[in-house]
């Protein structure tokens, strides 16, 4: 995602336009109106680059309360940054459509018939594909992260991803495959055992422990 | 891989061609020789029915006739979809290879918290591999979120003291690395073959498993229905009022001689004590038995009921002489995979 600052001669506001068209209200306090029309994405560079009218406004700013320009320039690219577009939750029908492909089948009842599906799912408890929650288990498994459920928040979701849900150890413990060492691996299972530990009365929380545990013996198994 | 062959018949129907005009083809690619169209016999084609001179093609054989059709009857595209068509042959015919591998190569299979567990041997029987590259391949999986194999769901090492079983999904993770590493196309078709397969393969021999047990029971009732619900040591018989409790006996014991299990040759009727005593005999119920020990211990035991010894003598002749059979997987107990 790209960002760059867009400001109106006439008018007392500004935006930010991302590079797929969607507008966001920076977080500084100024009104935007739906009147302004985002830029062309291919104009931006890539980098946040505060244009002139920003930077202008956080010169006045830094004057009148005394603040390094540097800081609030800083607050205004985190805020960018840290800009989160909405979602678009995928729906049944695409995941239906997500599985069908994967096991090679046109409907429901030939899914279900297929015996390459009937072994697969053989491991899914209370698998039931007359419920929406019987498809995104199906997706979750076989074809990957809802677009819904990234960076979700809540109990068992440890660096944006739900632990009961996804077998991704590497994503839950935050490390780069290609980079990371058996001793990262360890120092991060032991900081999140920390955490996670059921001896600990504040954070502990078995469930979750057990499955770090699981999670950590096969980053660190030696085929 | 082995020569493929196409009948003409399959030929003719991929072709969108009648069978006539095919056997006219073929008529004009033999009358004139050394031109352009040419079919050798051998190379491009065999003969399957000396009498009509039905033949069965090649892949060559086939793409010369698809050649001749989209050149002299503006046949556009069909060069192609005999391409698809020899591609789709060779591949579910190598996959019917890579099930046969499976099949003979999964005496280890058992399943445990619902999922079913290969031996790291058979698995390695299953890629045509070596331990170490397997390992190898195990290691490099673990780098993606995708492939990582996890304990007890893709791999175990509880269920056979320092023996690992992979699981299927395991396989099938295991199948997408070594397809990935391997650099020779033929085996990183069969291994990515194993990984489609794998599961419905399973699928059909857990089924056969299954009904081999159903079969199993059916002849011991079949064979007490012969023997008229009649002990064929004591001559005991089912009474109203004392009741008398029978088994089938495997005369060549089950465990040993599996491919004889389902045969109603192969059993006896005879009352339960007289199972447990025979057992009891040979050492518990885990050893293995022939009909020669059956023999022995009706000699032993009831030496007057010389008859059975007779019809034994006749049941062995009957079965011949087996040999003990190597493990296999559709000779396992229902009891292990489900």
């Amino acid at each position: 995602m790209k960002f760059i600052w867009e400001f109106s001669n006439n008018l007392p506001f500004y935006a930010v336009t991302i590079t797929d068209g969607c507008k966001v209200k920076p977080s500084l306090g100024v009104f935007m109106p739906t009147k302004t029309k985002p830029k062309a994405a291919s104009k931006s560079t890539g980098e946040i680059v505060l244009n002139t009218y920003v930077l202008n406004e956080i010169s006045r700013l830094s004057e009148i309360h005394g603040v390094d320009s540097s800081v609030l320039e800083e607050f205004a690219k985190f805020v960018i940054e840290k800009y989160k577009k909405k979602v678009k939750p995928i729906t049944q029908t695409q995941m239906k459509q997500a599985i069908y492909t994967y096991f090679d089948v046109a409907t429901t009842p030939l899914l279900k018939k297929s015996p390459r599906f009937q072994m697969a799912t053989s491991g899914i408890d209370g698998l039931d594909l007359g419920k929406k929650d019987g498809w995104e288990k199906l997706y979750r498994k076989f074809i990957g992260v809802l677009p819904q459920e990234e960076n979700e928040k809540g109990r068992g979701c440890i660096n944006g991803i739900n632990i009961f849900k996804y077998d991704k150890p590497w994503r839950a413990f935050g490390l780069d495959p290609k980079k990371a060492t058996t001793e990262d691996i360890k120092s991060t299972y032991y900081r999140l055992s920390k955490i996670y530990h059921p001896d600990n009365k504040d954070t502990g929380d078995s469930e979750v422990f057990d499955r770090l545990t699981l999670f950590y013996k096969s980053l660190t198994e030696k085929f | 891989m082995a020569e493929i062959y196409i009948t003409s018949q399959r030929l003719a129907e991929v072709l969108k061609i009648a069978p006539e005009k095919l056997e006219e083809i073929e008529n004009h690619f033999d009358s004139i020789l050394d031109d352009e169209w040419e079919l050798v016999e051998g190379k491009d084609y065999k003969i399957v029915q000396q009498s009509t001179g039905l033949r069965e093609y090649t892949t060559s054989g086939a793409y010369a006739v698809a050649e001749y059709l989209e050149k002299t009857q503006q046949s556009r595209g069909i060069l192609g979809i005999i391409r698809k068509f020899i591609s789709i042959l060779k591949g579910n015919i190598r996959k019917a290879f890579v099930k046969e591998k499976i099949l003979n190569n999964c005496s280890s299979l058992v399943r445990r918290q619902n999922y079913f567990f290969i031996s790291e041997t058979d698995v390695v029987a299953i890629f045509g591999t070596n331990k170490a590259y397997l390992r190898k391949m195990g290691e490099a999986a673990k780098k993606n979120d995708q492939t990582i194999l996890l304990e007890n769901i893709d791999y175990a090492d509880f269920i056979q003291e320092g023996v690992r079983f992979y699981s299927l999904s395991g396989i099938d993770k295991l199948s997408q690395v070594i397809a990935q590493h391997h650099t020779k196309k033929n085996r990183r078709d069969w291994c990515s073959d194993v990984g489609k397969v794998i599961q419905p393969q399973v699928s059909d021999i857990v089924d056969q498993i299954i009904k081999r047990e159903k079969s199993i029971q059916s002849i011991k009732n079949s064979a007490k229905k012969r023997d008229k619900d009649t002990c064929q040591v004591t001559l005991q018989r089912k009474a109203r009022i004392k009741k008398v409790q029978f088994a089938a006996h495997h005369l060549y014991s089950a465990s040993q001689y599996p491919h004889l299990a389902a045969s109603v040759e192969n059993l006896i009727t005879i009352t339960t004590e007289v199972h447990d005593h025979f057992h009891q005999f040979m050492g518990g119920f885990d050893k293995p038995c022939t009909v020669d020990d059956f023999i022995k211990f009706v000699k032993h035991y009831y030496p007057e009921n010389t008859q059975v010894v007779i019809w034994l003598e006749h049941q062995k002749k009957v079965l011949g002489n087996p040999q003990p059979s190597q493990p296999h997987v559709l000779y396992l107990p229902a009891s292990k995979v489900c």
